[in-house]
């Protein structure tokens, strides 16, 4: 299977990974599509047999036309985007251009037994695993959030190219008039420890008490849909399905109920603990550590623990 | 000013609980209009209540799904427009795409077209961006603000950032959950509601091939569905105090210290 990865300006070294492993095991060979040529030497480390530099317009629709384009001509088994806000757009317009199925945040991603691309995610409110296939329509394309698969670096290759490959975008009738960067905290993507929460925390100002928790630790501070849904904190910190998935070394999940939704995006950790009222929520079936109690006496433990450490 | 908003009915998350076997229990789950598009609905009847114009509220979906038009109505929506046909069953994103541009050119087009950046119960947030490519016109997707002087100015949230983009009419926006909260209905509305027709369209009046909408027309297939829990750990369970006396606790704060 011949797969194109889209790499933005930050190529998701996860996803290369994974399509370099899904290229050996079906004797095809792994593209990445690059929007600028700072990024070459990434994707050769990470597997790519070549890379294909396009053009960036500023108007996502005329990039994602662009991009369809490009892969009318490169003809590629399938394609992966990163699931960003900016990935699963061009991805989506340009499904809709190729009027080809397109798989969002794909949790798995194998070689079926007929020789497709077998796209696993979450559905049906998160508790169930669907598999899908897109057997009649080329190329099948499937989105995956950043941190989803593990990134390995790999031998050099003995053959690697480069080329840029020159096409209209389409018509641009978006333009950037300006831009703010989103405030403070450590990175979720980089951070060794993440403290999150969710529903259970109750409050914008249940947040500040995990947000002093994570500077104690070092790490940074995740929440689940459902809490940055009420406006308790950004979108920026969301973890799950539909925001990152983290890999850091210990994780708190406090006042979590463990949707799939949310734990696709965390069971990568290494610990977890988990804290919540009520025994039988899920989230203690991915956790290492289970403290079945209220989560802000238990973060306010912690917090003294830890202070405690710092100034003896 | 033509203004359309998309919506789709959805399982209230709110009221969903899982069993001891975590697995669903589907029981007595209400339907509710998906909150990412109560958000786009909201943003739709400021801009009338300040511009004037007409807004029209379209869905496919189930018969069932008229009572959330008609709620649309009560809220200060014109009218509400129902896409309902056997034939639409089953479809995926692209087949549901393809259905909306259809509809949407056979209702005369529109100035603006908003949907909600997802939906809550299947979390692809692909239509919007989808159904605006097969109908032509630009389109921004998580869009946390917006306004419309000479031209449409729009505010889109993303992983670094919030961008403002400038971009002519018609155009479409996708709109995050808590954007624009939705207003309650009023007594006019109300009455509104009870008296309007909604229009209903079927897969023949729309004139599509059976083979370009629901499950014919969708590209994707789901081939199996499966409980298997992702990520299950063997969980110990203890006090906080012993916790925070585990090596595991330790190690992760001492090596954090290191750094």
């Amino acid at each position: 299977m011949n797969i194109i990865v889209f790499c933005e300006q930050e190529p998701e070294l996860g996803l290369l990974t994974k399509a370099r492993e899904l290229a050996e095991q079906s004797s095809g060979r792994m593209t990445a599509l690059l929007e600028n040529s700072v990024s070459v030497s990434i994707v050769e480390r990470f597997g790519a047999a070549e890379a294909i530099v396009i053009e960036r317009a500023v108007d996502d629709c005329a990039q994602a036309d662009r991009i369809a384009a490009a892969l009318d001509q490169l003809a590629p088994d399938a394609v992966l985007f990163p699931a960003t806000v900016r990935g699963r757009f061009l991805s989506a317009w340009v499904a809709a251009k190729l009027e080809t199925g397109l798989t969002a945040d794909c949790t798995s991603l194998s070689i079926h037994s007929d020789g497709t691309l077998l796209q696993s995610r979450p559905a049906f409110g998160g508790n169930l695993t669907a598999d899908i296939l897109c057997q009649r329509r080329r190329p099948q394309m499937a989105s995956v959030r950043p941190g989803v698969f593990p990134a390995l670096e790999t031998e050099k290759r003995a053959e690697f190219s480069t080329r840029s490959l020159t096409l209209a975008a389409g018509r641009e009738r978006l333009s950037k008039i300006g831009f703010t960067p989103v405030e403070k905290g450590a990175s979720l993507q980089t951070a060794k420890v993440v403290v999150a929460g969710g529903k259970g925390v109750g409050s914008k100002k249940g947040f500040e008490l995990l947000f002093t928790l994570a500077d104690l630790l070092g790490g940074a501070v995740g929440a689940t849909r459902s809490a940055v849904d009420a406006g308790w904190i950004g979108y920026a910190h969301q973890v799950g399905q539909t925001g990152v998935a983290v890999r850091p070394r210990l994780y708190l999940a406090f006042g979590i109920s463990g949707l799939v939704q949310h734990t696709v995006g965390m069971n990568g950790s290494g610990t977890v603990i988990a804290v919540n009222k009520d025994r039988n929520a899920p989230i203690f079936s991915c956790a290492d550590y289970g403290v079945v109690d209220d989560w802000e006496t238990v973060a306010v433990q912690m917090i003294r623990n830890l202070e405690r450490m710092v100034s003896p | 000013m033509k203004i359309l908003v998309c919506v789709k009915q959805v399982p209230d998350t709110t009221e969903v609980k899982l069993g001891s076997d975590l697995t669903l229990q589907r029981d007595f789950v209400a339907q509710v209009m998906n909150p990412a598009d109560e958000s786009a609905l909201e943003f739709g009847l400021r801009l009338k209540d300040e511009q004037g114009g007409k807004l029209t509220v379209l869905t496919m979906g189930k018969p069932a799904a008229e009572n959330m038009l008609r709620e649309s109505i009560a809220k200060g929506a014109d009218e509400g427009v129902l896409l309902t046909d056997a034939a639409f069953a089953g479809a995926d994103t692209l087949a549901t795409a393809r259905t909306l541009s259809r509809a949407i050119a056979f209702l005369g087009g529109f100035d603006l077209v908003l949907f909600g950046r997802r939906a809550a119960d299947g979390e692809t947030g692909q239509v919007g961006a989808m159904t605006a490519q097969m109908l032509d016109i630009p389109c921004l997707s998580n869009v946390i603000a917006a306004r419309l002087d000479e031209a449409l100015t729009a505010e889109q949230l993303t992983e670094s950032g919030v961008t403002q983009w400038r971009m002519p009419l018609p155009a479409a926006l996708t709109f995050c959950e808590w954007s624009y909260a939705l207003r309650l209905p009023t007594i006019m509305g109300l009455r509104q509601a009870k008296r309007v027709e909604i229009r209903k369209i079927d897969f023949a009046e729309l004139g599509m091939e059976r083979m370009s909408c629901g499950l014919h027309g969708s590209p994707t297939r789901v081939i199996h569905v499966d409980t298997r829990p992702v990520g299950v750990r063997p969980c110990q369970k203890m006090s906080v105090e012993d916790l925070l006396e585990t090596s595991s606790w330790n190690d992760a704060v001492s090596k954090e210290d290191k750094q």
